[in-house]
């Protein structure tokens, strides 16, 4: 009994603790109301964030966050700068050779490593080739064959040591990368984590750890990371080394994991987080708050036919036309999800790519829209298509992820089909997503809600997604988009630097082709709706590469 | 004695191979790898697959895992959640945070269900002990996630008396509400126990002849009533124990804080194989631990067990 007396005061004492604890901290004066000089308060941005950092490796990174984190820390030959143009980084020019095949970076000389050694060509050289080397299993190795670079393709089949990657340190300070054939993008991937570079020495002083501690890293960026408390956050620091810190502003970046959404937005209440990603029913919520703002993200959502599925009606131009035009895609883009998403009359989004000649969106400079809603239209289409199939009911299999917002969109569209056109009957299939993905691979559906993010800031990174064994499992095989599609592609007629104004109108061409024959069903473009304080501004959105960029940002 | 715990010692370590070797083949028959971005051929996912080998079948790559973990204590590597990183060095950054709000809440679901359950037995039909009923009906039935949400919100964000979530800094206050959330459950169990067994025990011949005797109440209680009121008590703990643990998969997510649950429920979610078992594995670990370690309390409390335990397979 003694013993049970003592532990219930210990905790009434842990108790007590905790309630003089808090009282202290709201006596502590926070204004300067002598009069007297204050310390100035270190200028923290604090994000929350739903998932754990799985990488603050450049070639090991694959997601958004890795990416946000290697960007503050590390920079590569180019970047873009708040506008969505390119600019000097690493590098402060470049050549390129006529044919288009030789691309010469002259380096900054006065760019250094956070331990104080320079950044080099020969860090270029030793990280793009240690991303082909199969032995390190970068997920992004084949980003390498996209950009063009010689020898690439052959590596990652097999055929060739990675060490032979188009890739020479001419100098410290001159890199000569070699392509195998033009790639019109090739400048834009410079500023993809997967091409950053990494100090060869510090690598191998790391035996193996490279990467998995903040003492496993360097930076050459506006920040170093200083802090990783594993499921907790991250912390990175203003990096006195990096050539431009004059112009950071703020002291260090935290971010904090909070796998509760409910939580995340009550620290951000209580003052404690100063930026935090929104889901639907939180925008519900928050939407008329000042710190709410909705930005455009880069994932297109859209309805993949399988038209290796043998299915007859998918070869039916009508029958797909009135599965195109016959669910109000606004609905749910602004009901349904209600997360800062707009429709998509069109499959390459809006902010991804800029015109050769003017510099005008794609969006803008596709002058008309695709495969709009429209309920009259799409019952024409759907009586002639019953004609020409010789039915009058049909039944078609619709696969989707099990995540809460997919399955709300998936039972809308599925209402909205069967009511809009008569004798289509739509069956609801639902896997988590891994499965989903893994059937749509194996070409085990009819019709798929998937999605797709952008890589380079180039329409052709959706644009060829639609093509026999592409990443849209939709096996589209339209001749004569695949003519075009290997005209401007790397290697084709058009991809080649005298040519950008012919290959960019062909890209304009290939979505009418795609969308007039309702080669898919786009749904909408996703939006990034989040709480950001009042007090921060300067955050950079981008939705190709980085999603954030936090270079610029002042606080107060 | 010894040879009763060696016995329970050998099938516990059997017990860990087969839940070991079933959670293999189950994660075989899961659709999907590691390896799931829409970004990846299948080319590449049968490169990767190789790389971790992950190619072979799930009989071999059992063998290979009971292997490594018992001449080298490895893990393996996170393929998905921290990529590359040993799983040795996730789990053990984190299993801390994990046993010792566990046992916090051990510690305050046992006392306080216990003080709650004797109150209850011994002021029987009184508003106490309709008290302790509504508690124990409660902490039954709400689940750990509203608890966790509720505390959360009026003692961290209103009241402002404990961090909301969990604070790194400040660990010692960012404890108290996770384990109360998780406790609730051990509170509600212990309580309707230790009130049962208590009237049952009052009833009994050998406490009215205490009683008779004219020993006082309280030494009644304490000598006599409790000692034996515990022994049921201290048999649930063990099936607390799974309670916890799933409790502790919620109330991690919610308070945000770093241990092991919450990096199982993240490990399920992204098919990041090794985690799953590596946490399993210590999941399964400690509660088969527990359940031997409850086991011979029982015996050192009430000896008539001990010898009937040595003498059978119990």
């Amino acid at each position: 009994m003694r013993k049970l007396l003592g532990l219930l005061l210990s905790l009434a004492l842990v108790f007590s603790l905790a309630a003089c604890k808090s009282d202290e901290s709201t006596d502590t004066p926070t204004g300067n109301e002598t009069g007297e000089p204050v310390e100035q308060e270190p200028k923290v941005l604090r994000i929350a964030t739903d998932v754990e950092v799985p990488s603050i490796d450049a070639q090991i990174a694959t997601d958004g966050l890795s990416f946000e984190i290697v960007g503050a820390t590390i920079e590569g030959l180019l970047q873009y700068d708040a506008n969505g143009k390119l600019v000097p980084s690493i590098a402060k020019s470049y050549e390129v050779s006529e044919d288009g095949l030789i691309y010469t970076f002259y380096l900054r000389e006065d760019a250094k490593w956070d331990n104080g050694t320079t950044v080099t060509a020969h860090d270029f050289e030793f990280a793009w080739k240690r991303g082909m080397n199969p032995d390190v299993g970068s997920e992004y190795s084949w980003i390498f064959f996209v950009a063009g670079v010689k020898n690439a393709r052959a590596i990652y089949d097999g055929e060739a040591d990675y060490q032979t990657l188009g890739i020479e340190a001419v100098s410290d300070y001159e890199l000569v990368v070699t392509l195998d054939n033009e790639a019109p993008f090739f400048v834009q991937l410079m500023t993809f984590n997967t091409f950053f570079p990494i100090n060869e020495e510090f690598y191998n002083a790391q035996d193996g750890q490279y990467g998995m501690r903040p003492e496993n890293v360097l930076a050459n960026g506006p920040f170093k990371i200083t802090k990783w408390q594993e499921g907790y956050g991250l912390t990175v620091e203003k990096n006195e080394t990096y050539y431009d810190a004059d112009s950071v502003q703020i002291d260090s970046v935290e971010w904090r994991v909070f796998k509760d959404a409910q939580t995340a937005a009550l620290e951000f209440e209580a003052g404690s987080v100063d930026v935090v990603k929104l889901n639907s029913e939180l925008v519900d919520r928050y939407k008329d708050d000042e710190a709410f703002t909705n930005d455009p993200g880069g994932y297109v959502w859209y309805v993949a036919p399988n038209y290796a599925s043998g299915m007859p009606e998918l070869e039916n131009l009508n029958f797909r036309m009135a599965l195109g035009m016959g669910f109000d895609k606004s609905y749910i883009a602004n009901s349904v999800l209600n997360d800062g998403s707009v429709a998509a009359n069109y499959i390459v989004p809006t902010g991804l790519a800029a015109s050769p000649v003017d510099g005008t969106d794609y969006r803008e400079a596709q002058t008309r829209d695709f495969l709009n809603y429209d309920v009259t239209e799409a019952q024409k289409h759907w009586e002639l298509a019953k004609q020409e199939l010789g039915k009058s009911e049909i039944e078609i299999e619709l696969l989707f992820d099990d995540a809460e917002s997919v399955k709300r969109m998936a039972e809308f569209m599925k209402s909205e089909w069967e009511t809009n056109l008569e004798g289509l009957t739509v069956i609801l299939k639902t896997q988590p997503k891994k499965n989903r993905l893994q059937l749509m691979r194996e070409d085990k559906f009819q019709l798929g809600i998937t999605r797709w993010g952008p890589d380079y800031a180039d329409p052709q990174t959706y644009l060829e997604l639609f093509k026999p064994g592409g990443s849209s499992s939709t096996d589209y095989a339209n001749p004569v988009y695949l003519e075009m599609l290997e005209k401007i592609s790397g290697g084709g007629e058009l991809a080649s630097s005298t040519k950008t104004v012919e290959r960019w109108d062909m890209m304009l061409e290939m979505e009418q082709v795609l969308l007039d024959d309702a080669g898919v069903f786009p749904i909408y473009q996703s939006g990034y709706a989040m709480l950001i304080s009042p007090e921060v501004s300067g955050i950079e959105v981008h939705s190709v590469g980085l999603p954030h960029v936090y270079k610029n940002v002042k606080i107060g | 004695m010894t040879k009763y715990i060696l016995k329970r010692l050998g099938m516990a370590a059997l017990t860990l191979l087969v839940i070991l070797f079933i959670l293999f083949l189950l994660l075989e028959f899961m659709p999907g790898s590691p390896f799931n971005d829409e970004k990846l051929s299948p080319d590449q996912i049968a490169n990767l697959n190789a790389l971790y080998g992950l190619d072979k079948s799930p009989v071999i790559r059992f063998l290979i895992f009971v292997k490594n973990v018992v001449l080298h204590q490895d893990f393996g590597i996170s393929f998905v959640i921290k990529k590359n990183a040993a799983i040795s060095d996730m789990i053990s950054s984190r299993i801390g945070i994990t046993i010792k709000i566990g046992l916090q809440a051990i510690l305050i679901g046992t006392v306080t269900g216990i003080v709650l359950g004797v109150i209850a037995g011994i002021k029987r039909n009184t508003i106490f002990d309709t008290l302790t009923t509504i508690i124990a009906v409660l902490g039954v039935s709400i689940p750990s996630y509203v608890f966790a949400l509720g505390l959360s919100y009026y003692f961290g964000y209103k009241m402002r008396l404990f961090p909301i979530t969990f604070d790194i800094d400040d660990t010692v206050r960012s404890m108290v509400l996770p384990s109360i959330a998780l406790s609730m459950f051990v509170i509600a169990q212990t309580a309707r126990f230790m009130r049962m067994e208590l009237i049952d025990i009052f009833k009994s011949d050998y406490i009215q002849l205490a009683e008779s005797k004219g020993l006082s109440n309280l030494k009644v209680i304490i000598r006599h009533a409790l000692r034996n009121a515990m022994i049921p008590v201290i048999t649930v703990l063990g099936p607390l124990l799974v309670g916890l643990m799933t409790g502790s998969l919620v109330v991690e997510k919610i308070f945000g804080i770093p241990g092991i649950g919450s990096l199982l429920i993240q490990a399920i979610q992204v098919n990041d194989f090794n985690v799953v078992i590596a946490i399993a594995f210590i999941y399964s670990f400690l509660y088969i631990f527990v359940n031997l370690l409850v086991d011979l309390l029982y015996g050192i409390i009430d000896p008539r067990i001990r010898v009937q335990g040595g003498g059978t397979n119990a």
